[in-house]
């Protein structure tokens, strides 16, 4: 059978046609924005191959300003000259890199963007290689610029899997091609899945979650629609790649990484020893994540990740935390999705709002603030209730703080 | 504008579970006789510049309707 790499839409390309269009290849860029996913990643192959220096940028980036886009009319592109035999050849010799690097800009959520670097061993450590993948189908639903979608393009790759790109698909697309192609793993936030029509996908072996909080109702509503699937919550962060797995929001320190990561008031801190890279984000010897966690009954190696510390909202001087009235408004009938935010405000220094997408149902602003008012203090009520058509996200698929 | 500013206030008062009020004036104080707290002027602000695109409490404390009024008419 035909080993496939990649597909999106209409458009398929085998492995053997990835082999023809590196040994194809004239010119490599080391640095520049690709639209084209298939393109990037043939960019990024042959970065590897050339066991040389790459620097992903999307067209969002902040610094992608001065970088010509698609035609990536760069000013030093290198005349290059790569052969690979085979599929076998190309796996061995993409496992050789060791000088390869790759620079990553974080998403900027807790603040400036930030330059990340990591080599191939890092990279490594968060995929599995093993004959068990062989015929695995991958659904790649992030920006495949970002950590998350870097971690699913490598999984696939060294196991010379099949890629389906859904980054920006529709959801009856996403039906569609969940079905069409017989995806086996699939990995998105739990914003991704809450927004997915509740059909059932029985061929889907794998579902991961990441780079928001996994919440009991995003767990039900992935069970459901996935029953046949194990699922994995994923730790994660453009600094440190994967660095925690759970089957829940709850997480442990694994033992063999119990001197490199810790929890120092509340938040979690790794050593610079798990982190790519960059003298600037690391404070000596360890490198604080910004991520609030809980304890569970006192157990100080059990946790859930409660907040980053810049996602609280500080409305007159009272900490709000927005995932908490979040949580309590998908507990609402009728609410699909909602985000919770803040805006500037002359009086109280920020003002709590909320952007609210119902499903199908007929409640009003007033219905809401009645709800909450019946759970909450007022400081963490929205005062702004706005009923959207969509919810404003991030580049990296998360919700605009 | 008064009766703008009416319809406003007592849309804030009902979300506490208050009473309408009937009637408002220049003199009336926005925390004292309309029982506006911190949160419920914050919210008065958004909607005023909604409205009228200026931030009535940009350059200090306004505590009286007829101080939000003569904000809006400069």
């Amino acid at each position: 059978m035909t080993n496939i790499f990649y597909i999106s839409g209409d458009k398929q390309v085998t492995y053997s046609d990835l082999i023809d269009d590196i040994n194809k290849s004239r010119l490599y860029y080391e640095s520049c924005v690709i639209e084209d996913e298939y393109q990037l990643y043939l960019n990024l192959i042959l970065s590897i191959l050339l066991n040389t220096k790459i620097t992903l940028l999307d067209a969002d980036s902040p610094f992608a300003e001065n970088a010509q886009v698609n035609t990536c009319s760069d000013s030093e592109p290198r005349s290059i000259n790569v052969n690979v035999g085979s599929e076998e050849k190309l796996g061995e010799r993409l496992l050789a890199a060791d000088k390869w690097s790759m620079k990553l800009y974080t998403s900027g959520t807790a603040g400036i963007p930030k330059e990340v670097s990591h080599n191939l061993k890092q990279i490594l450590k968060g995929i599995k290689i093993s004959p068990d993948h062989d015929n695995d189908v991958w659904a790649q639903t992030y920006n495949p610029t970002h950590i998350a979608g870097i971690q699913v393009f490598f999984q696939a790759l060294f196991n010379m899997n099949t890629i389906i790109n859904m980054h920006k698909s529709s959801n009856i697309d996403i039906d569609h091609q969940m079905d069409l192609h017989a995806v086996t793993h699939i990995s998105g936030t739990p914003t991704f899945y809450r927004m997915l029509n509740r059909k059932i996908f029985p061929k889907v072996k794998r579902v991961t979650s990441g780079g928001e909080r996994f919440d009991p109702l995003i767990r039900d509503k992935i069970s459901m629609m996935f029953p046949n699937a194990t699922v994995s919550n994923i730790y994660a962060s453009t600094e440190a790649g994967t660095i925690l797995v759970s089957h829940s929001d709850i997480f442990e320190i694994p033992e063999n990484l119990n001197t490199q990561i810790k929890i120092v008031e509340g938040e979690l801190v790794i050593s610079r020893e798990l982190i790519g890279a960059n003298e600037a984000i690391t404070s000596g010897d360890w490198y604080f994540t910004g991520d609030l966690v809980e304890f569970i009954d006192g157990n100080m190696n059990s946790f859930r990740i409660k907040s980053r510390n810049s996602d609280m909202i500080n409305v007159g001087g009272m900490k709000v935390n927005p995932h908490e009235v979040e949580d309590l408004l998908y507990k609402l009938e009728g609410v699909q999705d909602v985000r919770v935010y803040s805006k500037p405000n002359s009086l109280i220094g920020r003002i709590l709002c909320s952007d609210i997408l119902l499903s199908n149902s007929q409640l009003q602003e007033a219905d809401i603030y009645k709800y909450l008012q019946a759970r909450l203090p007022k400081y963490k009520i929205p005062r702004m209730i706005n009923m959207v058509s969509q919810i404003n996200m991030t580049r990296t698929g998360k919700k605009q703080r | 504008m008064i009766r703008k500013l009416l319809v406003l206030v007592n849309g804030i008062r009902e979300k506490d579970g208050k009473k309408p009020l009937e009637a408002i004036s220049i003199h009336s104080r926005l925390r004292e006789d309309i029982e506006l707290d911190s949160l419920d002027l914050a919210e008065l602000t958004v909607l005023i510049e909604r409205d009228h695109g200026i931030d009535i409490f940009e350059d200090g404390m306004i505590s009286t309707i007829g101080d939000i009024i003569a904000m809006l008419d400069d």
